[in-house]
């Protein structure tokens, strides 16, 4: 399935775009995510996942109309 | 336990702030745009705020500063979108009982604010030459999340006003 990610920051100057799209299996945890992110995209290593507001775990299943983003580095303040 | 948190465009305007009752140290801190970032003159910070999830963290870290350190009030406010060099872009009230724990969950609140909370910021840099070009770079336009709006998470008996 393809999963949208949406991307901020330093990600999203680094990639060139506000949102990528990734292709994973059916009901992908969020590490697969990431790992499909991270083979693209190898800088994108050090973020973590949020799905639909709200940071997972590794584990977490993501569904088809979950609203999943990167969250790299912040600097709010 | 009262928490308010609010996104706001733009630079934050003076607000007026009231002493609640049992109140023995009210402290608030005011994060204020720099004039200058690595010897760079610059003009403004743009702020980039992924909305409802940093407003759901902010109000989750002022929870966590109640539980934690016992304060009796935390109200926050973080600007979205372009703040100029001098203007105000963070403001941060807590109150408590005594000044011990109310100056130490400021502290805490804005590490882990740096940590946890989606908002980042770009330099703006004034130009080098009389008519040059600003060093800027824009985010570019989401079109997943929603773009920031004024949100009160959760509105103090005290309705401090901005």
């Amino acid at each position: 399935m393809k999963v949208k990610v949406l991307l901020f920051g330093a990600e999203e100057r680094s990639v060139g775009r506000p949102s990528v799209d990734v292709e994973v299996a059916d009901s992908p945890r969020a590490s697969d995510v990431l790992n499909a992110l991270c083979k693209r995209w190898p800088e994108l290593k050090r973020a973590r996942l949020a799905v639909n507001h709200a940071f997972v775990p590794g584990d977490q299943t993501i569904g088809a109309k979950d609203e999943v983003a990167l969250i790299g580095m912040v600097s709010g303040g | 336990m009262r928490v308010l948190v609010e996104i706001v465009e733009g630079p934050l305007t003076p607000v007026k702030l009231q002493v609640g009752e049992g109140t023995g140290a009210f402290v608030v801190f005011e994060g204020v745009v720099r004039g200058e970032e690595d010897g760079r003159k610059l003009e403004a910070l743009e702020y980039q705020v992924y909305e409802p999830m940093a407003s759901k963290q902010l109000e989750s870290l002022a929870n966590e500063m109640v539980e934690e350190f016992g304060v009796l009030d935390v109200a926050v406010w973080h600007s979205s979108g372009i703040v100029k060099a001098g203007e105000v872009s963070f403001r941060l009230v807590i109150e408590g009982v005594h000044r011990h724990e109310s100056l130490e969950a400021v502290g805490e609140f804005i590490e882990r604010m740096k940590r946890d909370v989606p908002i980042w910021k770009q330099p703006i840099f004034a130009p080098t030459k009389p008519g040059g070009r600003r060093s800027r770079s824009n985010f570019e336009k989401h079109d997943g999340p929603k773009k920031p709006v004024r949100t009160t998470a959760k509105k103090s008996k005290r309705k401090p006003k901005q």
